[in-house]
């Protein structure tokens, strides 16, 4: 079940992203606080992202030990980008508050602007 | 005499070429963008709804196919036929007009379906992507970038959304009017609007549904920008709109920015009075444009009740 955990996936992933090395379901467990999480939902979260490719894992003993595939950075600008990129949005997938000026057209507003507003 | 059949085509095609000229000319959406959307929306209905019932007039010569369709139409269709049926039509002509309206019927099913999964899968994942970011206690998705947007993701479970460079940007009362902006789209369910006007102009790209996909997408905005005027005043939200559509780093990632020109000049400029005689005429043309064909197919029916 995935509904409730969307809000521990970004906690679970912020601890990976501070860490800086792959971490074990135990030791994010450990982290977040044994005595308000169960370990299996801690597992469940890591497995979901895993599953959404947010996150890898390489086995450690019997245990597995997970790291981001991308850097906080890296999987914002990747997000980011097809938000702001020029092509347009032909399904409307999301709705922007405004489409963004090109230089000719903020220097143009700004002369607007400058103006004042017609009415007082 | 003309055949009520071409009558009814004659109007859909009178309709697709003289709303786009006209409404797309007219100044007064921006005051009523609510009733101007109605007016695009009615104008696309009637047509679609005249060439369909065109069509179908066209058809009824067609008596044993018509019979397959069941008992419970029938005497609805003998009043009909008894009023409006052109014998002058041939039966090939009339086979060409069924045919013609199943594969425009199954074109507009099959671009609306197609349109809907891959928007639907394409949200779905950058919700998934957004998963990974706090929200702050308003609920708003914070995800650390340096060029400033806000968007929403709508859905079954939507998100707003903000990169820190606009929430950090934006004073409270500009972060609060860009906030209404976007919840207003999500309450009013314009994602639905958009889908279909956009769907329409797909699966049928007659000059008519292209200007409503257009159209209707710039007055949403425009109602969202009233919505937020209302919650947050006009100085807040157009100085959050200069602020975030300010041109980005690399000159690469730039759209057309005209809108975003005319929408800080409209809240800048003096305030609308309330017309409720524009709002009331264009809902009251709606309802012309839809009567129409709906008046024109039930005519026999109405009559023989009445």
């Amino acid at each position: 079940m995935t509904r409730g955990l969307g809000s521990l996936e970004s906690t679970v992933m912020d601890r990976l992203w501070s860490a800086d090395h792959p971490m074990s379901v135990r030791e994010v467990h450990g982290q977040l606080g044994t005595d308000t999480l169960a370990y299996t939902t801690v597992m469940t979260v890591l497995t979901h992202l895993y599953d959404k490719g947010l996150v890898t894992r390489e086995a450690d003993g019997r245990a597995y030990r997970y790291r981001p595939v991308r850097s906080r950075e890296a999987h914002s600008a990747e997000l980011m980008s097809e938000v702001l990129s020029a092509s347009d949005d032909p399904h409307a997938t999301l709705l922007q508050l405004v489409r963004r000026l090109t230089p000719d057209q903020a220097r143009a507003l700004q002369d607007i602007l400058r103006v004042g507003p017609t009415d007082e | 005499m003309i055949p009520v059949a071409a009558a009814l085509l004659g109007y859909a095609v009178l309709l697709a070429w003289a709303v786009p000229v006209t409404l797309a000319r007219a100044t007064w959406p921006s005051r009523a963008p609510r009733a101007a959307v109605l007016l695009w929306l009615a104008a696309s209905a009637a047509a679609s709804l005249s060439f369909a019932a065109g069509l179908t007039l066209a058809t009824l010569p067609l008596h044993p196919v018509w019979r397959l369709l069941g008992a419970l139409l029938h005497s609805c269709l003998r009043l009909i036929d008894a009023a409006y049926c052109p014998t002058a039509l041939p039966p090939a002509a009339a086979g060409l007009a069924l045919l013609a309206g199943v594969a425009l019927a199954a074109r507009l099913g099959l671009t609306g379906a197609r349109r809907y999964r891959a928007v639907a899968r394409h949200r779905r994942t950058h919700r998934d992507r957004l998963a990974v970011f706090g929200t702050d206690p308003a609920g708003v998705t914070v995800v650390p970038h340096p060029t400033p947007a806000v968007y929403a993701v709508p859905g079954r479970r939507p998100r707003i959304v903000m990169t820190t460079a606009a929430y950090d940007g934006l004073t409270i009362p500009q972060r609060a009017a860009a906030l209404s902006h976007e919840r207003a789209h999500l309450t009013g369910h314009h994602h639905v609007l958009l889908g279909l006007t956009g769907a329409l102009a797909a699966a049928l790209p007659i000059p008519l549904f292209r200007a409503t996909r257009d159209h209707t997408a710039r007055l949403i905005e425009l109602i969202a920008d009233d919505h937020a005027v209302a919650h947050a005043g006009r100085t807040a939200l157009a100085s959050a709109l200069v602020c975030v559509a300010a041109p980005a780093a690399p000159a690469t990632i730039a759209l057309d920015g005209g809108d975003t020109i005319t929408r800080v000049q409209r809240l800048l400029g003096p305030a609308d009075r309330p017309r409720p005689l524009t709002s009331a005429a264009s809902i009251a043309a709606s309802a012309m444009l839809l009567a129409v064909p709906a008046l024109t197919v039930t005519a026999p029916l109405l009559l023989a009740a009445g």
